[in-house]
């Protein structure tokens, strides 16, 4: 039984006291009633069958073996009288008297004797309807004690013919009185000569007739120990009743003996030759409990005989017990309900106050004590309880102590924190101010170096043109003065001009307008690329390190530098500008190769937390420690002398990394090689 | 007159191998729900009791099988075993008579069928066995008792619900019990049938090994007495019969008539004195010792008294009673529970079976009781 989760303690003390009981109760009056299965504990009621059943057939089995001995008596009071000496003389005189064995005078008294000794039979244990004498020879009835039966033959009938015929030395059998109906148990038995000659053949027949219904009442009788429904039935082989029945049948009609078949299942089986128990419906269909029984009378003849009673007379008293079992059930039921209420409110009153505390405990409200009425475990239960809230009432006044000094110290941090975070906004602002104002600046720099560079070319375009200009003036000059006569002092000192003077100062304007011409393109390219519009787009690196490479093939190749590119990682960015920055880088590492050694250049990428680190190695002449982050500035050259450049090649580099978020940084050993490795977002912002 | 050497079982365990490889043999019959193929009988000749009897050579020797273990057939084949007036009728006719015991029915028929065996006394359902196959005349009836369950702590057929019980597979004793489960409403299915010769079943009941068992007189009435708590709770009229080889009966129908008188002195003899009667209960008791190594299932008292109440208080008897062969009797349902357990075949008809048996001869013979010397008693207890 599921008790409710909602249902109060003593609710469930209640249902599971109640239930267990009534359950054990109620099985314990199954049980008492049905018995256990698999063990010979019937219970009262199959014991109740059972007695009534072994009852029964103790009763058939008495009532059986008084019918055998009843009929024994039958057979054995003819075989004795039968072979008695004084019958056989007599009726051996009888059947020579007249002659011819016949009787010329049916009547009894003409043989006083023979009346007298039949008298003196029939006046045994035994009441017989009728005793005759028959004529074995001509199956005439020589004497009877009916004396109208005097005369008559019989040789015609079963019994004579096989006791005098077959020689079957005593027949039983049913006869039915076809004037009167009456049925009646005829016994014929042999009646052999006076003297003692063995296998000699009968004179005469004696034959008996009893009345079944007389003679077997008694044994028929019920009693009072079958109660008032009790019966004992008799049918014969065909299931005709023999007697009368205490009943009328199904149909309402009284049945009569040898006319009236039965066909209940007690009888039809006894019939049939089976003896058993069995609970069925009676002829009357009534249900009983019967036993029923075969009883051979001869080796052809045999009745079957039931012993019954009706189930429900048997049963009434097993019935009212159960009853009686309930009525005293349910009572006890109900004083159990009673006792369990009481218990259940004694046993649950301390738990309750218990949890009315613990719940006013639990509310906050930590005055709350539990009773401590009792001395057994819900006492101690509750003086532990109340020393349990009165120790964390204790913790909790401490703790409230101390949360106070806690946030007292929290409010004071806190306003600490709050100043600490504005001074650090304005730092912040600050600092946004200065970059931006350094933004400002830098683009006012790019602004300036733009306008710089583009305005100054102008001019300095101009220089160079007249510098040409005055070139060629001056081979016009070489001209003409070869042309005229000048004394050799004159030639001289006009060569020596021309030469000395204005060749050279020529030639230093050409070179000093050609190297600003370089330095004015470099800053343009450097202020254009700060300037230029990113177009960004995922980039395959490894095509567009193979464009690069191709353009540097010639001198690769002129200059035997072995160039190793491993896959590259893809990246995102200003494919031209990206392009720049690997264009440089591979310039360089080509540009400072060391012409003693066959060159090398490897050239790989890896990817690291949403970065792309690509690396361009050399080993070439190698970077001095104390010029390695110089080489980042601009017009910064670490051989003016031996390599050509305007230094604007890492700076612009530099600039196209921070443009993408990535940044450059070289790691170098001065005659062994450098590494410039370039650092690029894998996604960009 | 010559009687077998009645061997003995020389150890148990021979005797328990035989009881073993009677219950495999048997043992499909008894599982069989239905109609089945006949089970092939044991090689009997080989059987350490059987292989020893000595059936003669010729003509002129008439072997006599009889059951000691069952009554009062048992007891009447004892009678006729120490019947001087037989001995004398067949020696003047040239015929040395052999009786042999057999422990049942299904075996002296094994040696009927080989024509070692002229006549026998045995249960019904043996009897019907070979009056199927018209191979006997049946003469007389032995015993018109009943084959009985016994329960042991029970008191109806209900309580057999789940129980061991003994049977004999295809004897009368396994039709009382399938009668007894059938007029209640219950199957075998609802028990568990534990396939055993009669001999076996007080003992395994004694010993625990099953709950009861069906058998025939007077095992039933020995087990009540013999183990505490036991009941009958189902009984069933069950009948034996004398019977002839029909090839010995036509060959030899004097011998036959001698023989048949035999058996109805025999009754006679047993029932004039009540001692005749323990006489012979004692020659059965005996027979059924040498039969056994020494052991007996039911005392002299119990075998009279069984004889007493299933044949000679009965009248008429040994006459075969006409009531025996009516339509949807006994004998005819038993007939055709054979049929059904396919130990007869099925078109085998109850007319044949009719037709065997003969309940003229004992008629005629009883007509003239001084010719055939019925009330002359001349019993010998050193005959065999």
């Amino acid at each position: 039984m599921k008790i409710p989760v909602s249902m109060g303690l003593r609710g469930k003390m209640m249902a599971f006291f109640c239930g267990t009981f009534v359950v054990m109760q109620l099985l314990a009056i199954l049980i008492l009633f049905a018995g256990i299965p698999g063990t010979s504990f019937r219970g009262e009621y199959r014991q109740e069958q059972v007695n009534v059943f072994n009852a029964l057939g103790s009763v058939a089995d008495l009532k059986k073996a008084e019918m055998e001995q009843w009929i024994s008596v039958l057979q054995n009071d003819a075989r004795q009288f039968a072979k008695s000496d004084l019958l056989r003389k007599s009726v051996a005189g009888i059947l020579h008297s007249g002659g011819s064995g016949r009787p010329t005078v049916p009547v009894p008294n003409r043989y006083p004797s023979l009346k007298e000794m039949v008298g003196l039979y029939g006046s045994g244990n035994v009441t017989y309807r009728s005793i005759r004498i028959v004529d074995g020879k001509t199956g005439e009835i020589v004497f009877s004690t009916r004396p109208s039966e005097i005369g008559r033959n019989i040789s015609g009938e079963s019994g004579y013919h096989r006791v005098i015929a077959e020689r079957v030395q005593d027949y039983i059998e049913i006869r039915k009185d076809p004037l009167t109906e009456s049925v009646s148990v005829s016994i014929s038995r042999e009646i052999l000569p006076p003297t003692e000659t063995p296998n000699a053949d009968p004179i005469a027949m004696l034959q008996t007739e009893v009345d079944p219904e007389e003679m077997a009442a008694f044994i028929l009788h019920a009693g009072e120990g079958l109660g008032r429904s009790g019966e004992v039935v008799l049918v014969n082989q065909d299931q005709f009743v023999l007697t009368s029945l205490k009943k009328p049948l199904k149909d309402g009609s009284i049945a009569r003996p040898l006319k009236t078949r039965i066909t209940a299942a007690p009888a039809k089986y006894a019939a049939a030759g089976a003896e058993g128990i069995i609970s069925a419906v009676d002829y009357a269909g009534i249900p009983v409990l019967a036993a029923y029984r075969h009883i051979r009378v001869s080796s052809d003849l045999a009745w079957g005989m039931v012993v019954k009673q009706d189930e429900e007379e048997v049963l009434a008293p097993l019935r009212r017990r159960v009853v009686l079992f309930l009525f005293l059930s349910m009572a006890t039921v109900l004083l159990t309900v009673a006792t369990s209420f009481f218990l259940a409110r004694s046993f649950a009153r301390p738990i309750l106050l218990l949890n009315r505390a613990a719940a006013a405990v639990e509310a906050g409200d930590l005055s709350a004590r539990a009773p401590e009425e009792t001395r057994d475990e819900l006492g101690a239960l509750g003086r532990t309880f109340n020393n349990m809230v009165h120790r964390i009432q204790e913790w909790h006044e401490d703790l409230n102590r101390e949360v106070e000094v806690r946030t007292a110290e929290l409010t004071f941090a806190n306003e600490e924190l709050q100043k600490e975070i504005a001074e650090r906004r304005k730092a912040e602002e600050a600092r946004e101010r200065a970059s931006a104002d350094l933004e400002e600046k830098n683009r006012d720099l790019e602004e300036i170096i733009y306008v710089t560079s583009h305005d100054l070319r102008s001019p300095l375009v101009n220089i160079i043109g007249f510098n040409r200009e005055v070139r060629r003036s001056l081979a016009d000059i070489r001209t003409v003065i070869d042309r005229i006569s000048l004394t050799a002092v004159e030639r001289k000192a006009i060569d020596a001009i021309l030469r000395d003077d204005i060749d050279p100062a020529l030639a230093f304007i050409s070179s000093g307008t050609e190297k600003m011409d370089r330095l004015l393109a470099g800053l343009l390219r450097l202020s254009r690329t700060g300037r230029a519009k990113l177009e960004v787009a995922p980039i395959d690196m490894d095509v567009l390190l193979g464009n690069i490479l191709g353009t540097f093939e010639f001198q690769t190749k002129e200059r035997g530098v072995t160039v190793l590119r491993e896959p590259l990682p893809p990246c995102y960015g200003d494919e031209v500008l990206i392009s720049q920055v690997f264009s440089n880088l591979v310039d360089n590492a080509l540009k400072y190769l060391d012409p003693t050694r066959p060159g090398i250049v490897r050239i790989k990428g890896t990817e690291a937390d949403g970065h792309v680190v690509y690396c361009v190695e050399d080993n070439g002449i190698g970077i001095p420690a104390g010029h390695q982050k110089k080489i980042l500035e601009i017009f910064y050259r670490l051989h003016p002398v031996d390599t050509p450049g305007e230094g604007l090649g890492l700076t612009i580099v530099r600039k196209i990394l921070y443009r993408h978020d990535g940044r450059l940084s070289v790691e170098s050993i001065e005659g062994k090689g450098s590494k410039f490795l370039v650092s690029l977002p894998k996604m960009m912002g | 007159m010559l009687r077998s050497t009645r061997p003995i079982f020389r150890t148990p365990s021979a005797f328990l191998l035989l009881i073993a490889l009677s219950a495999t043999l048997l043992f499909p019959a008894c599982t069989a729900k239905g109609p089945a193929a006949p089970a092939v009988p044991a090689d009997l000749t080989k059987h350490p009791v059987y292989s020893k009897y000595d059936f003669g050579d010729g003509s002129k020797v008439i072997n006599f099988a009889t059951q000691p273990l069952a009554a009062p057939a048992g007891t009447v084949g004892e009678a006729m075993a120490h019947d001087l007036t037989l001995k004398r009728d067949l020696d003047r006719l040239g015929f040395t008579i052999r009786f042999h015991p057999f422990l049942k029915g299904s075996d002296l028929n094994f040696f009927m069928d080989r024509g070692k065996i002229d006549v026998a006394i045995a249960g019904d359902m043996p009897t019907l066995l070979m009056a199927a196959k018209s191979a006997i005349r049946v003469v007389g009836v032995t015993s018109i008792g009943y084959g009985a369950v016994v329960l042991k702590n029970g008191t109806l057929v209900q309580d057999l619900k789940g129980k061991r019980i003994g049977n004999a597979p295809g004897s009368s004793a396994h039709f009382t019990i399938l009668e007894a489960l059938r007029r209640s409403g219950m199957r075998e299915s609802d028990l568990t049938l534990v396939p055993m010769d009669v001999d076996d079943m007080i003992d395994a009941l004694s010993r625990g090994e099953i709950d009861g068992f069906s058998a025939w007189e007077p095992a039933p009435s020995a087990a009540v007495q013999k183990v505490p708590g036991t009941r009958k709770i189902f009984r069933m009229t069950s009948s034996s019969y004398v019977y002839f080889s029909r090839s010995f009966a036509e060959k030899n129908p004097e011998a036959a008539r001698r023989i048949t008188a035999s058996m109805i002195r025999s009754v006679r003899w047993m029932r004039a004195d009540f001692r005749n009667l323990l006489t012979a209960s004692g020659w059965t008791v005996a027979a059924e010792e040498a039969l056994r190594s020494g052991e007996h299932q039911s005392s002299i008292e119990q075998i009279a008294s069984v004889t007493k109440e299933n044949l000679l208080n009965l009248s008429g008897v040994p006459l075969i009673p006409p009531n025996h062969l009516r339509a949807e009797g006994d004998l005819q349902n038993k007939f055709l529970f054979l049929k059904s357990k396919g130990m007869i075949p099925a078109t085998d008809s109850w007319e044949t079976v009719l037709s065997c048996f003969d309940t003229e001869l004992a008629r005629s013979l009883l007509s003239s009781p001084a010719e055939h010397r019925l009330d002359t008693f001349r019993f010998s207890p050193d005959t065999p």
